[in-house]
């Protein structure tokens, strides 16, 4: 396929802690992210044509009419999660090549009410995860897998038997992302991380302790693609999409609540096919990226993507990230500068587009020196996953 | 011996065990009400899989439950030690385990292992099949080490 659209605007609200948004409605916190990105892209709101979402999407009825769209052409969402996130882009990039589309938004609101960790429990979890009891989960619920959190424990486990990777090495991911936010305003955890905190740490789910999770936050961030045509005569550098794959192969498919892929799968974070397409697509490769913003909402996902991608060899990505091959001042590519959903702000990993396009019109707080390709991946979880690489012409 | 200090809770909660079955999975858990553990596989081409309408291989829609012989060993596993909702707090710490049932390849069972203590756990460790009658319709299989002497 040829690419031919860019990311003109992005915008966010603020990052909350859990429970603090809890007087706004999520479409309220969705308007305002728009509101920002349109804004940021130099546009109208009634400019808005399209929507390309994730993770169920949300009442475009609503919020066509809401924003004032003159119409509305294009509308689609790609199932699941947060592995959708940075393929709904690749989406909307889609809707505009192929010209049904011109101004496309992709946007996420986050608010927890209740915890997202105990998503699978039939009597706790809230949002995208929020399960109910199925024939499918009587295989797990009784067992007492109730969050996604033990399901990846288990993935790591694995990981740690067959690698020899450590919990050294998933603390080298918090340790890294942390040292990251220290400098971001938006990052809701700024205190300093220590290999000895790390170790201190209560245990949640045997090999993960309290910072090998994500945060549990609240917001709405949210981005506006357009034709690389349009895109010139705006604001901003445009950032261009050069490819984006969503999917997985077939055999992953409800991993996380089966554990019945194959297991040389099992100690990946599925995301390998992906990363092929993305890389056939682009003809680039991991060597070429500058900056990578890998989705984090378990350290070891971290690992295990830094292999899908060929940033190292399959486990390798312990060492990788141990050796500094993440810091922002390390030498290999540095991953998620902003904090990620570590330390910033878990909004389903749209903070991590967001910080993409900040790196690519090289004003990220956390900038990283002649970043041109920037490489997003949606989070590793039942299918389907994505991935983003974006870039600049200097 | 002495009792091991970190023997993990054999997790058991009814509230938790109430069944969703549907047409392709009541096979299954009518025969554990049996003690009697048995696996999904395609009846044209015997793979193994989980209970569903069709054969991810050949596309068969026929069914054979085999019968299993209860043993298997441990694929990967979590130490729960954080309760995600009220009703699991006094469960703690409890044993998640993937399971990787003998005689039938590729197929896993997401199970408790009960009766072991935390630094015997290891990836590989043989394990088999032990029931836990939860009421008169329901029976979960549980997973305890076993013993190589027996």
């Amino acid at each position: 396929m040829t690419r031919s659209s860019s990311i003109v605007g992005v915008g966010a609200t603020p990052y909350y802690q859990r429970g603090a948004t809890v007087a706004r409605t999520t479409m309220d916190l969705l308007i305002e992210a728009i509101r920002n990105a349109v804004d940021d892209a130099g546009l109208q709101l009634a400019d808005i044509d399209g929507f390309a979402l994730y993770s169920g999407g949300y009442d475009t009825a609503l919020l066509a009419q809401t924003l004032g769209l003159r119409e509305l052409r294009f509308s689609a969402a790609i199932t699941g999660t947060g592995g959708g996130s940075a393929g709904a882009v690749g989406l909307a990039g889609m809707a505009v090549d192929s010209g049904a589309a011109e101004v496309v938004v992709t946007a996420i609101a986050v608010q927890q009410r209740r915890r997202m960790g105990a998503a699978f429990s039939p009597s706790g979890g809230s949002g995208p995860y929020a399960g109910t009891p199925t024939a499918e989960s009587d295989f797990s619920v009784p067992s007492g897998l109730l969050s996604p959190g033990q399901s990846f424990a288990m993935l790591a486990q694995r990981h740690m038997h067959v690698y020899g990777t450590t919990r050294e090495h998933f603390a080298s991911v918090a340790i890294t992302t942390r040292r990251h936010a220290q400098t971001r305003q938006s990052a809701l955890m700024r205190d300093e991380l220590t290999l000895e905190s790390y170790l201190a740490s209560r245990m949640i789910a045997d090999p993960l302790c309290l910072y090998d999770f994500c945060l549990e936050s609240e917001g709405a961030v949210a981005v506006v693609t357009t034709t690389d045509r349009r895109a010139r005569e705006l604001a901003h550098r445009p950032v261009r999409i050069l490819a984006s794959a969503h999917g997985g192969t077939g055999s992953w498919g409800k991993a996380l609540t089966w554990m019945n892929m194959p297991a040389d799968s099992f100690v990946t974070s599925g995301h390998q096919s992906l990363a092929q397409r993305l890389w056939r697509e682009s003809g680039l490769s991991a060597s070429d990226v500058d900056v990578a913003l890998l989705y984090d909402h378990f350290t070891p996902m971290v690992l295990m993507q830094l292999e899908d991608y060929g940033f190292c060899g399959p486990g390798e990505g312990g060492p990788y990230m141990a050796d500094g091959g993440g810091a922002i001042d390390g030498n290999g590519t540095p991953v998620n500068p902003h904090g990620g959903n570590l330390s910033e702000a878990y909004i389903l990993g749209m903070t991590h587009v967001r910080e993409a396009v900040e790196q690519l019109r090289g004003n990220a707080v956390n900038q990283v020196d002649g970043a041109e390709v920037a490489l997003v991946t949606g989070g590793p979880a039942p299918l389907p996953s994505s991935n983003l690489l974006l870039g600049v012409e200097r | 011996m002495s009792e091991p200090i970190d023997h993990v809770a054999p997790f058991s909660v009814a509230d938790l065990a109430e069944l969703h079955v549907d047409s392709w999975t009541a096979p299954f858990w009518r025969a554990t009400r049996e003690e009697r553990l048995v696996g999904c596989a395609c009846g044209r081409c015997g793979t193994f899989r989980m209970p569903g309408p069709i054969c991810p291989v050949c596309g068969s829609t026929d069914v054979i439950w085999r019968p299993l012989s209860g043993q298997g060993t441990v694929f990967s596993y979590t130490v729960v030690r954080h309760a995600v909702i009220p009703q699991v707090r006094g469960q703690l710490p409890y044993v998640i385990a993937v399971i990787d049932l003998a005689g039938a390849p590729g197929l896993r069972l997401i199970a408790n292992l009960w009766n072991v203590a935390v630094d015997d756990l290891r990836i590989g460790m043989p394990v088999e099949v032990h029931w836990d009658h939860i009421s008169t319709d329901v029976c979960i299989p549980r997973f305890v080490p076993l013993d190589p002497e027996e």
